[in-house]
């Protein structure tokens, strides 16, 4: 007996129907209480992702990750929650107030803002836009705008330089990324992220045995958008002083945080949707195969960040123009040709 | 944070408010013990000690520390290593840039009073608390990784002491 | 790649009078020299076939409380030998010609003798301070004799 979780939504639904409210309230409370489930989903995910990458990072050198908050670490992303919450929020004196403050809100909300069309389970996903595909990527665009805007209104160098590095490299990966999901378009001749789900229902189904060099340039293309490594220059800049992070404390720095994190398990999930066959498995619920596939290319993009040095901005970018932009559009014309 | 300075006088009036008000203050004062990100800074020898305690074999990420490169997210500054007449205003300002609350551990003899170079030096600034205040004193040329985590773990044990009502900044540093 | 004896002989040959055999320890061929004829005795030594030294590795200062003497230590990468030089200048208001023109590498090192110990290079490119903090304003400290912002002397031992 498979635990699913879209049957009890389908009874407090029904529940809330029959109150006899008016209809657009019971579409108000059902609205609320989808983002409400997304939201706190993206809380947990968050809490567990900041833990797991310490943990792995420390197993990966050899040493153990945090290990003294909680049994082994686990409470270690609250404490930093409330640490960032407690500290000061140094605005300084020469930056542009507004656009300072709006730049980690829109990075967080951009980011949180794709949640709403992930298929998280059998019938269970918050809405199924049949641009799916399209909206996420639209959405997660205004990332590379709140940057920009953190680099910029932070009056500061290095923050400037980050930033612009930043956007050029988001900018750049997104052609790669964009013609790779293509492929996986063109064989589901459809946008909407359920539709695609359901096209790899048999495991031989799956789009990353149908289309592997797809999934490989969507896995590097999607590292280098979220600014991880080998693909960190503006976030790793960091680490050398700069980036567009420079001037944030506090609560500010804490939505960038988070926001990375988000964008991170965003890209692992669409490649589960596209590649892995969403949540289609044996025995387990379909949102634990889900969650675990996600997870496991979570663990993979982690796994990059502490294996690859850094490459080079001037490296990176003739990476991604020069040898992934040609791959993808090879990909796209076989995968025109087979799946007609 | 002004408003919560002024919690347990608050919560002092209600019955059982106190409970609320000390409660409070151990959960703030264990998330930021348990969560302090050091700056990378350090200057001379120190500073490849305070590199290695980070590393593999004594780690401090299982404390809950790591490094931040940006002053304005770091909480403690190792200062690890010699200062001179030249970088003391840097120093300085480094101090400054950070957010509150903010820790310093001078670590090895030089930050503590000058170290080996009290002694016939034109350019050694005798001691960092000369120009910031400083948390915990970590003698040694340089301390070894034990006595560094020694060190942090005291700086700990001095966060669990803090009093809610001492929020506000003229008493910190 | 020349000996000791040879290297000295051909510095002796070609300055006669300005340069002379000095004895520091057994393994170090040493040469001290006319503080006048600095800047032509780099040249020699740096074109010569046989000698071809121009690798500078330091120069050094020191107050020997009468002059302040200069000590340029030079040696070849391609024969491997090495050389050390010793000139006097004064101690107050001493000057000497520079040798950055001839090894681009004395640069810094010329600048940082100037700091500390007020010796003036004489055609140096850039004699700026940049070893001191911005707002020294005590004279230079490597003297055997200066004290100044919080300066304490080691105490004598058995005192």
């Amino acid at each position: 007996m498979r635990l699913e979780l879209s049957p009890l939504l389908k009874i407090i639904g029904d529940w809330i129907s029959s109150l006899g409210l008016p209809t657009w309230l019971v579409d108000l409370i059902e609205m609320c209480g989808a983002a409400a489930m997304v939201m706190g989903m993206a809380f947990l995910i968050i809490l567990f992702l900041v833990w797991w990458e310490r943990k792995l990072s420390g197993h990966f050198q050899q040493r153990l990750g945090p290990m003294r908050t909680g049994w082994h670490g686990w409470l270690q992303t609250i404490a930093d929650g409330i640490k960032l919450f407690q500290k000061e929020d140094i605005i300084p004196k020469t930056v542009d107030r507004k656009v300072f403050y709006w730049a980690p809100v829109i990075c967080f909300a951009s980011s949180f803002a794709a949640f709403a069309c992930l298929p998280w389970g059998k019938n269970l996903w918050p809405t199924d836009l049949n641009i799916g595909i399209l909206y996420i990527f639209a959405i997660t665009t205004f990332v590379v705008i709140s940057l920009l805007m953190a680099g910029w209104s932070s009056n500061n160098k290095y923050a400037l330089l980050g930033g612009m590095r930043s956007a050029a490299q988001i900018v750049s990966y997104e052609v790669p990324l964009t013609l790779s999901v293509l492929g996986v378009i063109v064989a589901t001749q459809s946008l909407s992220m359920v539709a695609i789900v359901g096209a790899q229902e048999k495991v031989y189904n799956w789009f990353i045995f149908r289309q592997p060099l797809g999934f490989l340039i969507y896995l590097i293309a999607a590292t280098a958008e979220t600014n991880r490594a080998p693909f960190d220059i503006p976030e790793a800049e960091q680490e050398l002083v700069a980036g567009f992070n420079i001037e944030y404390s506090g609560m500010k720095f804490a939505m960038f945080f988070m926001a990375e994190f988000l964008n991170l398990f965003l890209v692992s999930a669409v490649a589960v949707t596209l590649f892995l066959g969403g949540w289609h498995g044996p025995f387990l619920p379909s949102w634990l195969w889900f969650l675990l596939k996600a997870f496991f290319i979570v663990f993979v993009i982690i796994w990059f960040k502490w294996t690859y040095p850094r490459l080079r901005v001037d490296q990176l970018m003739e990476f991604c123009w020069k040898f992934l932009l040609p791959l993808a559009f090879l990909n796209l014309i076989v995968a025109g040709f087979l799946f007609r | 944070m002004g408003i919560i300075s002024r919690v347990p006088v608050i919560a002092e009036k209600i019955p059982g408010g106190a409970i609320v008000a000390t409660s409070l203050e151990k959960v703030l004062n264990i998330s930021r013990a348990s969560s302090m990100w050091y700056l990378l800074f350090g200057t001379a020898c120190c500073a490849i000690e305070m590199m290695c305690t980070g590393a593999s074999r004594y780690d401090f990420d299982r404390f809950g520390m790591f490094f931040r490169a940006s002053p304005r997210q770091a909480d403690l500054m190792f200062v690890a290593g010699t200062i001179t007449y030249k970088m003391a205003p840097r120093v300085k300002r480094l101090y400054e840039q950070m957010a509150e609350p903010r820790y310093v551990i001078a670590m090895g003899g030089c930050a503590c009073n000058g170290g080996p170079f009290y002694y016939d030096s034109y350019a050694v600034l005798k001691g960092v608390d000369l120009i910031i205040p400083v948390d915990v004193y970590l003698p040694g040329c340089p301390p070894r990784p034990e006595s560094l985590m020694e060190a942090c773990i005291k700086l700990q044990e001095k966060i669990m002491h803090e009093k809610l009502q001492e929020w506000s900044s003229d008493k910190r540093g | 790649m020349a000996d000791s004896g040879t290297i000295i002989r051909l510095l002796v040959e070609k300055f006669p009078s300005q340069v002379e055999a000095i004895e520091l320890n057994p393994k170090q061929t040493a040469v001290q020299i006319d503080p006048k004829i600095v800047a032509a005795f780099f040249e020699f030594i740096k074109t010569h076939p046989d000698l071809k030294m121009a690798y500078l590795s330091s120069i050094s200062g020191v107050d020997m409380t009468t002059n302040i003497d200069i000590v340029y230590f030079i040696s070849s990468i391609e024969y491997k030998h090495k050389l050390t030089v010793r000139t006097k200048v004064d101690r107050l208001g001493g000057k000497i010609d520079t040798i950055s023109t001839v090894i681009k590498g004395a640069d810094w090192f010329e600048r940082e003798i100037w700091e500390l110990f007020g010796v003036e290079f004489v055609g140096h490119p850039n004699l700026t301070q940049f070893l001191l903090p911005d707002d020294w304003d005590e004279g230079p400290p490597m003297l055997r004799d200066w004290t100044g912002r919080n300066f304490v002397k080691m105490p004598e031992i058995g005192g």
